[in-house]
């Protein structure tokens, strides 16, 4: 009767803890599944490069992290995320750091990133911008700008973020007015005609502006396949600190003024 | 004693295989091949389409729903559309199929709750049938095809008759496949005046001149455009026919 007994305490022991087990909760919300992404790199001026390998990926969510990296191609794959919503962070050594919130991943089969449309989307990573602004002038419409490069063959043309204000010492995020522009070199500066139509200046005004250069691809035709267009994720709006982010943005120059013309 | 031995036998044994009995139940009951779905309104639904030149009805495809538990099947009705409805929370993975046609993929279809997706799913092209002759020898305008402009090769054949339907993949690297490639076209079968045998002719090759290129031939439907497979990353082709390949063959980019 002794090991009857015991029997019987073992198996209510066992019952209890399989019963636990079986429980639905634990399973019915954690799902889980793959991360699956593409992502490509850049050079500071926006040049695909041949090698997306190495690029640390994290998804981090309500309690852990989930880290995978890229391969050559750009192809990087997190296994088993549970279900949540995720923020990603893009890191390599030399690039600009890109974050993505609110990525929802519901489990089961793999959560393609950025996402699923009628276009093909990829992350775009760039290296971090070592161009400076020497210095800077508009006249009427007209844009110069003199670069000191850390490279020894500067590109034709250049990616460059104006700002303006009414106010001298602005900070960028403070701007009245931004403008984007692709000057193009000629005898050793780089110029761009401007369009400022709809500039929220009255002519007359003094106006004060500066610039970053900029890196920012859009989208790319992928090389040997001129029908394939890859269209960039580059930029982010940063929770956090509650404004959109432009990893792409190299260091503010001085600020300049003109007179807004007619 | 004797009998209260056996007794106390037999009901232990009883006891144990009772036992046995429930724990076999619980765990059995407890080994689920999938989890219970929080939510089963959800819905997709679409239209197929085929792809040029391909003929044939647009009935009877499967579309098969793969996600996080069983799945889901429905049949395209004869205008191509389909719909598979009570599909829990989940991500899920559509599959189009049907016996001569090649199998196209459709990742990262995400159900919520109660959603409704709508997919349309075109260029469905037809399998296609025939053999890779042996491949001779690849001939640039270096050789002795002055024909050729820069950026077109033909590979010589051993055949002298028909045409192939053939797909190449091109890489500077010697382990070139249709999963390892650089570019792909599609490859016209050529018979020329003065010549006896089947050539096959690749256009608009844009590898720079002095490259080594390696390139193998598959047996594909050349009307397929292809499409992204978002799980692979490749620009894949459904009617590709894996096994059916040539060797590898070089040649330097004029």
């Amino acid at each position: 009767m002794r090991l009857s007994g015991s029997i019987l305490i073992i198996s209510l022991l066992l019952f209890s803890a399989i019963f636990q087990g079986c429980s639905k909760e634990d399973y019915t919300p954690w799902l889980t599944g793959k991360m699956v992404g593409y992502l490509y790199t850049f050079d500071q001026f926006g040049n695909l490069l041949d090698d997306h390998s190495q690029v640390k990926v994290t998804a981090i969510g309500r309690d852990l992290l989930y880290t995978g990296h890229s391969d050559q191609l750009g192809r990087f794959e997190l296994e088993e995320v549970p279900t949540g919503t995720y923020e990603l962070h893009f890191e390599k050594n030399g690039f600009v750091m890109l974050k993505q919130f609110g990525v929802q991943h519901l489990g089961g089969k793999p959560t393609i990133l950025p996402y699923v449309d009628s276009y093909e989307h990829a992350y775009f990573l760039y290296e971090i911008p070592t161009t400076s602004i020497t210095d800077l002038s508009i006249i009427n419409d007209s844009l110069a700008v003199y670069f000191d490069f850390t490279v020894p063959s500067p590109p034709d043309r250049i990616g460059l973020k104006l700002y303006f204000s009414t106010q001298n010492d602005f900070p960028l995020n403070e701007a009245e007015h931004t403008y984007t522009c692709w000057p193009w070199k000629a005898n050793g500066y780089y110029t761009s005609k401007l369009y400022l139509e709809d500039a929220p200046f009255t002519p007359g005004n003094t106006v004060y502006y500066k610039a970053c250069p900029y890196t920012d691809n859009g989208a790319i035709q992928l090389p040997l396949e001129s029908y394939r267009t890859v269209y960039g994720v580059d930029s982010y709006f940063d929770y956090d600190n509650n404004e959109t982010i432009y990893p792409g943005l190299g260091d503010e120059s001085a600020t300049f003024n003109f007179i807004f013309p007619e | 004693m004797k009998v209260q031995h056996l007794i106390s036998f037999f009901r232990n044994r009883v006891l144990i295989i009772l036992s046995g009995f429930l724990l076999w139940g619980l765990i059995s009951s407890c080994g689920e091949e999938f989890p219970e779905p929080l939510f089963t309104n959800s819905v997709i639904q679409g239209k197929i389409n085929l792809g040029f030149s391909t003929d044939g009805p647009l009935e009877d495809f499967t579309i098969t729903a793969s996600g996080p538990y069983k799945n889901k099947t429905s049949l395209t009705n004869s205008s191509g559309n389909f719909l598979i409805d009570g599909l829990g929370n989940g991500t899920y993975r559509l599959e189009i199929s049907k016996e001569g046609y090649g199998t196209k993929y459709e990742y990262g279809i995400q159900l919520f709750g109660n959603d409704t997706v709508g997919l349309f799913i075109d260029e469905i092209c037809e399998r296609v049938y025939g053999e890779i002759p042996k491949l001779l020898t690849v001939e640039t305008k270096n050789t002795s095809y002055s024909w050729l402009s820069d950026n077109e090769i033909v590979i010589t054949t051993n055949k002298t008759s028909g045409q192939v339907p053939v797909r190449v993949f091109m890489s500077e690297s010697e382990k070139v496949s249709y999963k390892n490639y650089k570019w792909t076209n599609n490859v016209h079968s050529l018979y020329r005046n003065g010549y006896d045998n089947l050539m096959l002719m690749v256009h608009d090759i844009p590898f720079y001149s002095g490259q080594k290129i390696y390139l193998r031939l598959y047996i594909c439907n050349l009307y397929e455009s292809g499409y992204l497979d978002y799980y692979t990353g490749l620009w894949t082709f459904s009617t590709l026919e894996p096994d059916k390949r040539s060797d590898v063959m070089s040649f330097i980019m004029p």
